[in-house]
């Protein structure tokens, strides 16, 4: 009989310390905030394209830690929806939009064609075109994300998406896919 | 005109897998020889049939795992491991043991894990203790030295006694010294001794023990060292591991030996008996199992060494080296993730 | 315990980590004298800094003298191209680049007139005397403007590295060489000590070292001698001065390593020596500052090793900068096939290149030739056994098997933990792998991947604040002209209280259109006096306009819209009409004689727009000079088709539809006509008689378009976009013919 009385004390007490460890412990070390938002939009590409339908990269992270569907990125591609879903702790699901090949591209106006209506710089969310009312418009690719937004609205469509060209300093060193090209036919040896 | 292209380095050093293999297995060469002399024919059938077993074997893997069969087989590895498996198993025991030992140690232990370069356990001494806790009557039952032996198997008699199935009587014939008494190996001698009462001295005074470190044992360990000592010069292998188990076995026998050398026997016996010299520079050296950094393998081995002093002086076995580098290959991860040299321009970490 | 500076003094050398010892191969290229090729056809300068921090100096056609410079540039990383030859510059344009891609890169190329005329800025040498009254920035703005580079390789500019922010305490001069068959540095060492022990002094009154070491191999006997005497002579001071011998050792060549093995000091990751006090200059580098500050002679020449067993005379040359590789191929008599590898550099850090009309650069200081049987054979990767010696000969003491696994699986993050960053790409753990696994190779791979993800996350941090701010403005916009809305609209509700209410309320729309005007200048295409009217109809116009590209016959119904009076209306109706008789006068020009008459016909039809502003006439003369221009242009062309006789006479109907009113359906009808045309012009060439039925249609269309209804000239834009789909489809037809 004073064996079970003595673990149910024992084991009472053990509860009651671990209790206050456990109480304590959240009061401590508690954390502000909601960080899983900040991280889960540290993993979205910041193209700001709204393709997910959020206006935003943020509003989609708020969303996906809310309970939204982790795929709905389609410029971060499955790459980005697997982080995400393994951050947002759900399981990984096939992208809405069929990934396109992954080549970054960048908005190109063509300059002779531009009328000047200012319709892309209002679409842009990036403030990457630069230009005014009736005066040529140009995108400024350092900052252009690809995110497609002003090819829709421009009313003459003087607007290319293209990749961004290989050169010398952005260069990717992969050997199998150099991109070995003959510029001319040398005939001399 | 265009040209190859190539990442560099464009130079190399030539000097690949199936080379550095085959010259290790060049190197055990003296001390199977040496364990042929004293143990007769049985080694050599044995070594053997476990190659043989081994390269169908892998072949057959291979062609289930869909890697080329004939390139891979070339990389000598499969043939290493049979080699070591080979010397390990009595030299007449039934034939069933090796075959079942080295399919385990190729197929399971080796290729389940990812085939050469991915396996977690050295694959011999894994197919080696999978038998001795198996059949550990057929696997502690070493022959007597041919010197010692009443009855000395000649080839004829080992392949008889391998293959075909004899009876528990003929076996034992094979076992008994020429005083009539069963012999056992030297560790396992002063094992049962031990346990019996007896000190270490006394049971040194059997006949197992004529020149003081089991007839044929030293000599066979000698073999193994030259043969590890050669690898050395040959940059085979690289000096931590064998001297780290050899090492802290040699410090851990002294200490013992020291306290008690009644119970306790002497260090040099230590390392002249069972599988020492081939554990430290042939077995424990495999670098796949081993840990990598320089550090790293002087502790693996260190491992090692404690690990086999522990279990021969204080586990049930007389022999440990099959259970102390499977342990140790558990640490190597562990190992190599917390023993990292320190990169250039860094500070090491406080 | 000795000092540092101490111990320097008496050659203690600290142990190398790692490193491997290849078969040198030296002997090849090292026992005949510095020689010179024959003159090449043309000589491919790179201008790698051009539209970065430089601007051509120069233009096609002109000629140049050897030493001129061909860039200018005021940037502080400004590096000056000479040319290195006199001759004429015949082209600039893209050439392949002496880079691993082989990607081209601006390049002016250079015919020789085979004078080689010296530049006149360049005089005779000086001797160091003379130059002692020149500041520390003069002497540095020589080497700038002479263009030096390190020669060892890595070709960083040398004025930014002679001008440290902190004091140099030792000066190392790089004679190591340790890289096999290279020996560029040994035979200028061996040819021109004397001045390589000037330019080292005047590199050592730059900087004012505490101590100064030249590091040589000791595979160079002949070398260290030959500068030992040099030494003696020189004017470099005797106490802290000295020649050190290094046992020979891949890769102790490298700054890094150099350091370590002179100093015992390691380099912290990521840092550059000179934050120790230590500053490496490359030996060969030394000599061509002595040149650009005793002679003004610019870096155009260095000495290039040209070896291995795939050429006929190994050796050394004295090589213009810009030489194709072509050239000194044939020159060399290389024997190679195209199964042979071209390695610019040494075999253990060259890469090979893959388009031999590359030229050679500042940094290439060997050209590496070996036949089949001379580098290692190609061979399968095997499955790593993790015997560790590449953790044993990697100098950086890395682990280059864990970094392996990591980079295979492309898990980079774990491999930056493994300090990814800190390889220098030496080799040494390709070269000793049992299972030939192209270690080096994967790194690099990394370390691209590591790089542009970091690239990425910079931009996408960007990216996010810029969208932010926009974000901010966007809101910040709307609160003001809702508060201005508010502010008007109670000033109305005031003026309310007034007696004449119509003309009140009249002036307080037009000032809040002012006001919405003003407030959103962004939107500053169309400032009509009903803004969302317009705005509507722009929305309308451009669905339309898309409308009318895929399927016509929406079009009539969703292309009606209220005439806006507005001058920028005009505007743009007349750069549209300019562009739609640029597009006729091309075809008019590439038809018949007879259709000039036509194709002029449509130059009088600006007037015809008599618009009365100023604007839209001035936009009318542009257009009519633009449509000359393209005319003179397309003289040219001579695409003899009856069926453009019908095209060009469209553009006259056009015009004077510009003359309605209503300008905003003009131009989309303008513009569709534009597309109709353009499409109809491709058509145009293929001849069929399809195209006369399809093609007169537009024409018949165009009287339609004159009258002053809006939806019969939108029925004429449809019509003209059926034409256009009939021409297409007479084209495809044609093409499937």
């Amino acid at each position: 009989m004073s064996g079970i009385l003595i673990a149910i004390v024992l084991l009472t007490i053990l509860a009651l310390f671990f209790g206050v460890l456990l109480g304590f412990a959240a009061e401590k070390f508690k954390v502000e905030g909601d960080p899983l938002v900040d991280q889960l939009e540290a993993l979205l590409p910041q193209t700001q394209c709204g393709q997910c339908g959020y206006p935003g990269c943020r509003p989609y992270a708020e969303a996906i830690a809310g309970g939204e569907k982790v795929n709905k990125c389609p410029p971060g591609g499955t790459a980005t929806m697997e982080k995400l879903a393994d951050m947002a702790g759900v399981e990984p699901e096939p992208l809405t939009v069929s990934e396109e090949v992954q080549v970054k591209k960048v908005a190109y106006i063509r300059e002779d064609e531009c009328i000047g209506c200012t319709k892309c710089i209002q679409a842009c969310p990036v403030d990457a075109i630069l230009g005014t009312g009736k005066q040529m418009h140009t995108v400024i690719t350092d900052y252009c994300t690809g995110c497609d937004l002003c090819v829709a609205p421009c009313p003459v469509d003087c607007i290319d998406m293209l990749p961004i060209t290989p050169t010398v300093k952005n260069w990717d060193w992969k050997l199998n896919a150099i991109p070995v090209q003959m510029l001319e036919e040398d005939t001399k040896c | 005109m265009a040209f190859k292209i190539a990442s560099s380095p464009h130079l190399s050093r030539n000097f690949q897998t199936s080379t550095l293999m085959q010259r290790v297995i060049l190197c055990t060469l003296p001390g199977v020889a040496t364990q042929c002399y004293f143990f007769g024919w049985g080694v050599l059938i044995q070594v053997a049939l476990a190659i043989t077993v081994a390269l169908i074997s892998e072949a057959i893997v291979l062609q289930l795992r869909k890697r080329p069969v004939a390139d891979t087989l070339k990389d000598n590895s499969a043939l290493l491991t049979a080699l070591l498996l080979g010397i390990a198993i009595p030299p007449l025991a039934p034939w069933w043991l090796t075959v079942m030992g080295v399919l385990f140690a190729i197929v399971i232990v080796k290729h389940l894990y990812g085939g050469l370069g991915h396996n977690i356990f050295n694959p011999a001494m894994a197919g080696y203790v999978m038998l001795l806790i198996s059949f550990p009557v057929q696997m502690t039952s070493w022959v007597a030295p041919m010197m010692l032996a009443s009855q000395p198997a000649d080839l004829l008699g080992s392949l008889q006694l391998i293959f075909l199935n004899p009876s528990a009587s003929e076996v034992e014939a094979y076992k008994l010294g020429f005083d009539g008494i069963a012999m056992a190996t030297p560790l396992d001698t002063i094992k049962t001794d031990l346990s019996m009462g007896l000190t270490s001295i006394e049971s040194l005074t059997k006949s197992i023990f004529n020149d003081g470190f089991g007839v044929g044992w030293f000599w066979v360990n000698m073999a193994y060292l030259a043969g590890g000592l050669a690898m050395l010069k040959l940059n085979l292998i690289r000096w931590h591991i064998p001297v780290g188990v050899l090492a802290s076995l040699f410090i851990c026998a002294s200490v013992g030996y020291l306290l008690n050398p009644d119970t306790h026997v002497g260090p040099l016996l230590h390392l002249f008996s069972g599988a020492t010299m081939l554990a430290a520079f042939f077995i424990a050296t495999d670098p796949v199992t081993a840990a990598t950094s320089v550090r790293g393998r002087l502790l693996f081995g260190a491992l090692i060494g404690v690990l086999v002093y522990v279990i021969r002086t204080y586990g049930g076995y007389p022999d440990a080296f099959a259970f102390a580098i499977l342990l140790a290959n558990l640490c190597a991860p562990f190992i190599d993730h917390y023993i990292k040299p320190r990169t250039y321009g860094h500070r090491s970490r406080s | 315990m000795l000092t540092l500076l101490e111990q320097i003094d008496k050659g203690t050398l600290w142990r190398a980590i790692g490193g491997i010892h290849p078969p040198e191969q030296k002997v090849l290229s090292n026992t005949t004298n510095i020689a010179s090729l024959p003159m090449a056809d043309e000589y491919v300068i790179p201008l790698p800094q051009v539209g970065d921090n430089a601007t051509l100096a120069v233009s096609v056609g002109d000629y140049v003298t050897k030493g001129e410079v061909l860039t200018s540039g005021s940037h502080f990383g400004y590096l000056p191209v000479h040319a290195p030859t006199s001759g004429h510059i015949i082209h600039i344009e893209q050439r392949p680049s002496n880079h691993a891609s082989g990607l081209p890169v601006l390049s002016c190329v250079i015919k020789p007139d085979g004078l080689d005329t010296l530049s006149d800025k360049v005089h005779p040498k000086l001797a160091l005397t003379d130059i002692e009254h020149l500041s520390n920035q003069e002497i540095l703005s020589k080497i700038q403007q002479a263009g030096i580079a390190g020669l060892g390789g890595a070709a960083f500019p040398s004025h930014i590295k002679l001008n440290p922010a902190s004091d140099i305490e030792l000066l190392i001069i790089n004679a190591i060489e340790c890289e096999p068959y290279i020996t560029s540095d040994d035979m200028i060492m061996r040819e021109q000590s004397d001045a390589i022990m000037q330019g080292i002094a005047i590199v050592h009154r730059l900087l004012k070292p505490k101590r100064l070491i030249i590091a040589i191999e000791d595979n160079k006997p002949q070398a260290i001698s030959i500068m030992q005497q040099a030494l003696s002579r020189s004017v470099l001071p005797e106490d802290g001065v000295r020649i050190t011998t290094l046992p020979t050792l891949y890769p102790s060549g490298g700054e890094k390593q150099l350091i370590q093995i002179l100093t015992g000091q390691e380099v912290p990751s990521g840092a550059i020596p000179a934050q120790l006090g230590i500053l490496v200059q490359n030996v060969a580098t030394c000599y061509a500052i002595q040149d650009a500050v005793l002679r003004n002679y610019p870096l155009i020449e260095r000495v290039v090793t040209i070896t291995g067993n795939n050429v006929a005379k190994p050796g050394n040359y004295w090589l213009p900068i810009g030489t194709p590789i072509s050239h000194l191929l044939s020159q060399t008599n290389f024997k190679g096939l195209d199964t042979d590898k071209v390695i610019i550099g040494g075999p253990m850090m060259g890469y090979a290149l893959y388009n031999d009309s590359a030229p050679t650069l500042k940094g290439t200081n060997c050209i590496l030739l070996p036949d089949a049987n001379e580098m290692a054979p190609e061979q399968k990767e095997l499955p790593c056994i993790r015997c560790g010696e590449c953790a044993v000969v990697c100098p950086a003491q890395l682990l280059p098997q864990q970094l392996f696994w990591h980079s295979k699986a492309q898990e980079y993050d774990k491999a930056v933990s493994y300090n990814l960053n800190d390889c220098i790409e030496c080799g040494c753990c390709s070269y000793i792998c049992p299972s030939n696994i192209p270690l080096v190779e994967y790194y690099r791979i990394a370390k691209s991947a590591v790089k542009n993800e970091i690239e990425e996350k910079k931009q996408a941090e960007l990216a996010k604040q810029r969208f932010e701010l926009r974000t901010q403005r966007l809101e910040d916009e709307k609160l003001a002209r809702e508060a201005k809305q508010k502010e008007a609209a109670d000033r109305r509700k005031a003026n309310m209280s007034g007696t004449d209410k119509d003309a009140v309320a009249q002036a307080m729309a037009r000032i809040k259109a002012k006001k919405e005007a003003e407030a959103n200048s962004e939107v500053a295409s169309s400032a009509p006096t009903d803004k969302r009217d317009a705005v509507a109809a722009a929305v309308a116009r451009a669905k339309a306009k898309k409308a009318a590209q895929t399927s016509p016959e929406k079009l009539e119904a969703s292309t009606t819209q209220d005439p806006v009076d507005d001058k920028k209306a005009k505007v743009a109706a007349a750069v549209v009409r300019a562009k739609a008789k640029k597009a006729a006068l091309k075809t008019a020009d590439a038809t018949l004689p007879e259709n000039d008459s036509e194709a002029t016909e449509s130059i009088p039809d600006a007037p015809v727009a008599q618009i009365d502003d100023k604007k839209a006439k001035i936009a009318a003369a542009v257009a009519r000079a633009k449509a000359k221009k393209a005319a003179h242009k397309a003289v040219d062309t001579s695409a003899i088709e009856p069926q453009s006789d019908t095209e060009t006479s469209k553009p006259v109907p056009d015009t004077p539809v510009a003359e309605v009113d209503d300008k905003k359906a003009k131009i989309a009808a303008a513009v569709a006509k534009a597309k109709a045309k353009k499409a109809a012009l491709k058509a145009a060439d293929a001849t069929e008689v399809q195209n006369h039925a399809a093609t007169s249609e537009p024409a018949t269309d165009a009287p339609i378009a004159e009258v002053d209804d809006k939806k019969a000239k939108i029925a004429a834009a449809v019509a003209k976009a059926k034409a256009n789909k009939l021409a297409k489809q007479a084209k495809l037809d044609n093409g499937k013919d």
